[in-house]
């Protein structure tokens, strides 16, 4: 190491406090930023607390389209999120999407409870949160094989997750069983 | 390795976590200014560097819950940094590494050179004004502490090059203040 790049690292803390910048207006931006995405995510869940006689009777039918509909093949190919930059990843991404949306009605996801299921909806939410992210990098930075694996593997990780949640379940079934066996 | 975040930022990291905009504040207060100067040597404007390092902070505060405590909450805040900033060069091609010519800017020492009498702010703007390729490899070896395979990884280069990069960086760099040193000498 030369004495110039021994100078730099002795003194690297003052290299830092060089530059002036607009702290307060990053700062408001970032707020504003953060703010519209909160409101975003929460604007679903806003309406389904205000009206959630209307948000069941919804759901219902919900479940009774899909049920009816779940099962016919379609032919032409679902236009997910990962397809519409690689069209050749449709079908896959479509088998995904189709079976993590049958596992999330056979969990009743939206009814689990938040105290024992809680650090698993976390990582399915930080998941859905990363899966944005990337598909918002492949509009900035355009299509790559890194990119294109990382996507793919947000469906599979999402479908371990939902395996491990139905093990769980099936767990605490078996233990409540053998629990009313017993006290019989 | 430490599982756990250190109990003095423990304390702001839950805080921010139950959406308290003044610990958020606190937050982005201690890290701004370093995470500021890290990115604008590397990106060199200042307003790009200030759309990276509200990306950051954006990132900072959605992952936070993800952040375990495996490093300081400063380098982890760093590392997003780092990324992002790497991110946004990236988005219009690849970085762009000028040719070394090996025998001159590698075999031959460089010049004599007496820094300690260097004020930073020379040596900052200096960085600033290196060619982007080098001034890369040069900011994340010697400034924030990276390995050349490290480097390698990250840039998609190799470990030489990443190695004769930082080499050429650092004779443009005593070439440059040399002669700041004599314009005002």
């Amino acid at each position: 190491m030369d004495n110039l790049e021994q100078h730099i690292r002795n003194n690297r803390a003052q290299l830092d406090q060089i530059e002036a910048f607009d702290e307060g207006a990053i700062w408001a931006g970032l707020q504003q930023e953060l703010t519209q995405q909160k409101q975003a995510r929460s604007g679903w869940q806003l309406q389904i607390g205000r009206n959630w006689q209307w948000s069941i009777a919804a759901s219902i039918a919900l479940l009774a389209a899909a049920w009816l509909f779940w099962p016919q093949p379609t032919h032409q190919a679902a236009q997910g999120n990962i397809a519409q930059y690689f069209p050749e990843l449709a079908a896959q991404e479509q088998a995904y999407q189709q079976l993590i949306a049958q596992k999330e009605v056979e969990l009743k996801i939206e009814q689990l409870s938040p105290i024992q299921f809680g650090d698993l909806l976390d990582e399915l939410q930080l998941l859905d949160d990363l899966h944005e992210d990337h598909l918002a990098d492949i509009s900035k930075f355009g299509e790559n094989q890194r990119l294109m694996q990382a996507l793919i593997k947000y469906y599979e990780h999402k479908i371990r997750i939902l395996e491990h949640i139905s093990k769980e379940i099936e767990k605490q079934k078996n233990h409540d069983k053998l629990n009313h066996e017993v006290s019989i | 390795m430490n599982a756990h975040p250190r109990p003095d930022e423990q304390q702001l990291i839950q805080e921010c976590l139950a959406g308290k905009q003044a610990a958020q504040w606190q937050l982005y207060k201690k890290y701004a200014k370093a995470m500021y100067h890290t990115v604008v040597r590397m990106v060199v404007q200042p307003s790009d560097a200030e759309d990276i390092l509200q990306d950051t902070f954006v990132k900072v505060f959605q992952k936070l819950e993800a952040f375990k405590g495996e490093s300081t909450l400063g380098a982890w805040i760093k590392r997003i940094a780092i990324n992002t900033a790497l991110s946004h060069i990236q988005k219009n091609g690849r970085i762009r590494f000028l040719q070394v010519q090996e025998q001159y800017d590698l075999a031959v020492p460089p010049p004599s050179f007496e820094a300690s009498s260097m004020d930073m702010r020379s040596i900052h703007q200096a960085i600033k004004q290196l060619p982007e390729g080098c001034r890369v490899v040069f900011n994340l070896y010697l400034l924030e502490g990276y390995q050349h395979q490290e480097i390698a990884q990250i840039l998609h280069i190799s470990e030489s090059t990443s190695k004769s990069q930082y080499q050429r960086a650092r004779r443009l760099l005593q070439q440059s203040l040399k002669k700041n040193l004599a314009l005002s000498g």
